[in-house]
């Protein structure tokens, strides 16, 4: 008797459960009796944090949106870690997610190969959606497309956040010492800090970044692509040199290759060292540089709090740094020395780009949707007004408007930090915050402008990883390893290392890696040529 | 003869029979008990039986729009750059080794812990100094990473600042790496012992309180009762958690090795496990079948580590093996 009571409670109980999912279901069902379109839910997938404010921006958007397009979008927010599994997952499972978002440093490329995603030609360039077509110029698609296809929505403010070396500008003027304008002056700057202030560390770096694009290459990068401009995703960067038509692939090589794998070049590009002069710098400066430098996370920490007297990083935390630094020691005053030197010159024709957007938005094909997201998207673009409430907020709440394509912050900024670079970033439409200093401000509006650009040859080159993958899982863990302590100049043997780890890798897989990346670069040298 | 054989062979088969079966019998017995556990079973069924057929993605070039059943069967290739790396020898060493080192001193400092919990006196003493125990426990690996850096690093450390003055050093910890095993333990026993000492004082409590009375009437010493009652009662527990924790002897913390180590390349050479390798890997490629095939081998040589051991565990000590 008592079993079977249980049994009773126990199907009841299951009763209930189902019972209202059903009842919420039909629920859903019966609000579409209104005007306007049927109503739609998009499901968005970003990482990072949600913006403590982001309903009330949703509410506003729905409210002003209730009879034109009736979305309301259900965005995740993901931690960054999980974020790249728990697509794959949810697409595994089959569920509809209506946007994702994917870029080249995540795993777009890979993805578009897999199949993943919808081809969105179709929406760009044509007059039903007329804010894409404004906002997204046809070079911009042409440039971001993979294998001759749109994938992905590019978003991007600037192609390139240019790098500088930030250094106290209080430290530089009780030296004695003029504007840092070269690196003899800013070695200059470093060895008195060592002098007279040897508590600080002269110049902090991060781990993983190390010198980064310090006493690169400033040669304008015609026929070939090599440090800084390497072709991403291949494990390894290799130097690509084409013929001087631009038409075939001389060779690829690669770190610690032998002197006769450049022997086809053409001068100066045969001897490696043309390539290399940076590394050896590196080993010179690592001596202003702090002793734990592989294990730092934010060298712009150090920097804030006083304890480093120089840090490299980018322009776009310039303004951020020198609040920071000025709050914790209110003499002290922020400069910035730009490093590469046609761009401190702010010169044209300076940066090479292959005007490709870092971040995306991508439909998966499980969507359902996709007319109706990309419908969203010209929305978002028609009008400055659209763009504005997704980038920055509510008007006159989390921000008001400033002259000339900028804004101002207000206290309820911090409110609504939305990761832009997600949905809205727009070299067109994003707008720049007023209160950037003037020196920074000046080097932002010359990274916007295209006239900085100078495009980089194989621009829409894709390397797709999928037929040597089980190389690059091999040959990924040493290179990073190696390339870790040369970046900062810890290896002053860095030549032998880089031979003996070489052929490390050409047992592990680096030669088809090479193999696969030239015919893949000569296919599209082929179908770029007509 | 073969009928002969086929008739004794027949005969138990009739005596169940007349008997109903002892399942039968426990289920009439004990049924609403077993109906009780029967969603707990489920559950487990559900959340821990039914994904292991995603096992299959090891073995396939996995595609997440063509699903398990329709990628590509790729046989054993997966495994191929885990196999064929040299490093991975290394990796799995350290791996071993780290667990082995947390597993032990890890074990030591909780039943130590334990011990010395059940002979503390006065209530809310106790209390607090518990919790003070466990808290760490909750700290995340990051938080505890910070604290690791401001305490160990060259320039600004401030380890380094307070051996100063005694005329030591600097001592460069991140960049040496045969230190790294000893501050790993440490910052393990630190984070975790606490934590791991209340299975082993849930025990020390279950202990019936009159063995205790008998001993001190026969004059034991507090020392005493600690060597010859309270760590023998304790052996099974200490060794059914030694088992299930061989279990996971093959998958390196990622949570804490990856927070405190990062991607310093210095240490890599005490400090890398399969985990923080395989991450590196496989980052850029982002490829699940080959990240599967890495889970499946670690899963596999932990279950067959936990046989073994358990196999060891109910020769030298029947009460505390498992099965």
């Amino acid at each position: 008797m008592d079993a079977k009571r249980l049994l009773m409670i126990l199907s009841l109980f299951m009763l209930i459960l189902t019972g209202c999912g059903l009842i919420s279901q039909s629920g859903a069902q019966h609000q579409d009796v209104e005007d306007g379109p049927l109503p739609v839910s998009l499901k968005f997938m970003f990482f990072g944090d949600k913006p403590a404010d982001m309903d009330k921006v949703l509410k506003e958007f729905e409210k002003r949106t209730k009879q034109t397009l009736n979305t309301k979008l259900l965005i995740d927010w993901d931690a960054p870690e999980e974020f790249k599994q728990k697509v794959k997952l949810n697409l595994a499972a089959g569920e509809e997610i209506d946007a994702v978002f994917d870029a080249s440093w995540m795993n777009l490329e890979q993805n578009v190969a897999q199949g993943y995603y919808q081809s969105l030609d179709r929406y760009f360039n044509n007059d039903e959606y007329p804010g894409l077509k404004k906002a997204f110029s046809p070079d911009y698609l042409e440039a971001n497309k993979i294998d001759g296809h749109l994938y992905a929505v590019p978003f991007t403010q600037f192609f390139h956040d240019i790098e500088v070396v930030y250094i106290r500008k209080d430290l530089r003027e009780r030296f004695g010492m003029d504007k840092i304008e070269s690196y003899e002056q800013l070695e200059h700057y470093l060895q008195m800090v060592q002098k007279e202030e040897p508590t600080l560390i002269p110049l902090a770096l991060k781990g993983d970044r190390g010198f980064f694009r310090m006493f690169a290459s400033e040669e304008r990068a015609v026929n070939y692509r090599s440090d800084p401009y390497f072709v991403s995703g291949t494990g390894i960067g290799f130097q690509i040199v084409l013929s001087q038509d631009g038409k075939k692939v001389l060779g690829a090589t690669t770190l610690g290759d032998p002197d006769s794998a450049y022997a086809a070049y053409p001068v100066p590009l045969n001897d490696p060292d043309y390539f290399y002069t940076a590394l050896d710098r590196f080993v010179d400066w690592n001596t202003y540089v702090q002793t734990d430098v592989l294990n730092e996370r934010n060298p712009m920490l150090l920097f804030e709090a006083g304890k480093a007297a120089a840090y490299e990083g980018t322009i776009k935390f310039w303004s951020e740094v020198r609040q920071k630094l000025q709050t914790a020691n209110p003499d002290a005053d922020l400069e910035g020395f730009v490093y590469n030197s046609c761009m401190r010159q702010m010169e044209k024709d300076c940066i090479g780009t292959d005007y490709r957007a870092w971040n995306n938005l991508a439909i998966p094909v499980t969507s359902k949707h996709a007319d109706d997201t990309m419908q969203f998207l010209d929305w978002l673009y028609q009008s400055q007004d659209n763009h504005d409430l997704f980038e920055l907020g509510i008007k006159g709440e989390h921000w008001t408007d400033a002259e000339g394509q900028m804004y101002k912050s207000t206290a309820a900024s911090a409110s609504y930090l939305f990761p832009a670079y997600e949905l809205t970033w727009n070299p067109l439409m994003s707008r720049i915050n007023i209160d950037t200093d003037a020196e920074a401000l000046k080097l932002l509006r010359y990274s916007a402008d295209p006239k900085s650009y100078y495009p980089l040859p194989m621009s829409g080159f894709v390397f797709n990883p999928a037929a040597v993958r089980t190389e690059m899982a091999k040959v990924q863990p040493v290179v990073s390893q190696m390339l870790q302590v040369f970046n900062s100049g810890l290896d002053a043997n860095w030549r032998a290392t880089a031979a003996k780890t070489n052929e490390k890798l050409r047992k592990l897989g680096l030669e088809a890696i090479r193999v696969e990346l030239i015919k893949q670069v000569e296919a599209y040298l082929n179908r770029s040529g007509n | 003869m073969k009928n002969s054989v086929a008739i004794e062979a027949q005969a138990p088969e009739m005596r169940k029979q007349n008997r109903p079966s002892p399942f039968m019998n426990e289920m009439r017995k004990h049924g609403l008990l077993y109906l009780l556990t029967l969603p707990g079973m489920l559950l487990i069924f559900v959340f821990s039986y039914l994904p292991m057929g995603g096992i299959v993605i090891a073995f396939q070039n996995f595609n997440a729009i063509k699903g398990i059943t329709g990628s590509e069967f790729v046989g054993l290739k997966n495994f191929e750059f885990f196999v064929q790396s040299r490093e991975v020898l290394h990796v799995i060493f350290n791996t071993l080794f780290l667990n082995a080192l947390f597993i032990l001193f890890g074990t030591l400092a909780s039943v130590g812990i334990a011990v010395m919990f059940s002979e503390l006196g006065g209530k809310w003493f106790k209390r607090i100094v518990q919790s003070l125990v466990t808290l760490p426990n909750f700290l995340s690996w990051t938080v505890i990473a910070m604290f690791v850096t401001a305490l160990l690093s060259s320039d600004t450390g401030m380890l380094n600042k307070w051996l100063e003055p005694l005329g030591i050093g600097p001592i460069a910890f991140f960049n040496e790496p045969a230190i790294w095993p000893l501050v790993l333990v440490l910052i393990k026993i630190w984070q975790g012992a606490g934590f791991g000492a209340i299975v082993y004082l849930a025990t020390i409590t279950g202990i019936n309180p009159e063995i205790y009375e008998s001993a001190s009437i026969d004059g034991a010493s507090r020392f005493e009762k600690i060597r010859f009652i309270t760590l023998p009662l304790l052996k099974p527990t200490v060794i059914l958690m030694m088992l299930l924790a061989m279990g996971g002897i093959f998958y390196g913390d990622f949570g804490m090795i990856y927070a405190l180590i990062g991607r310093n390349v210095m240490l890599y050479s005490t400090t890398d496990v399969i985990d923080t390798y395989v991450y590196r890997a496989l980052m850029d490629l982002g490829d699940m079948g080959m990240a599967a095939a890495v889970g499946v081998f670690q899963s596999v040589i932990g279950f067959i580590l936990v046989v073994t051991v358990n196999q060891l565990a109910r020769k030298f000590s029947p009460d505390s093996a498992l099965f």
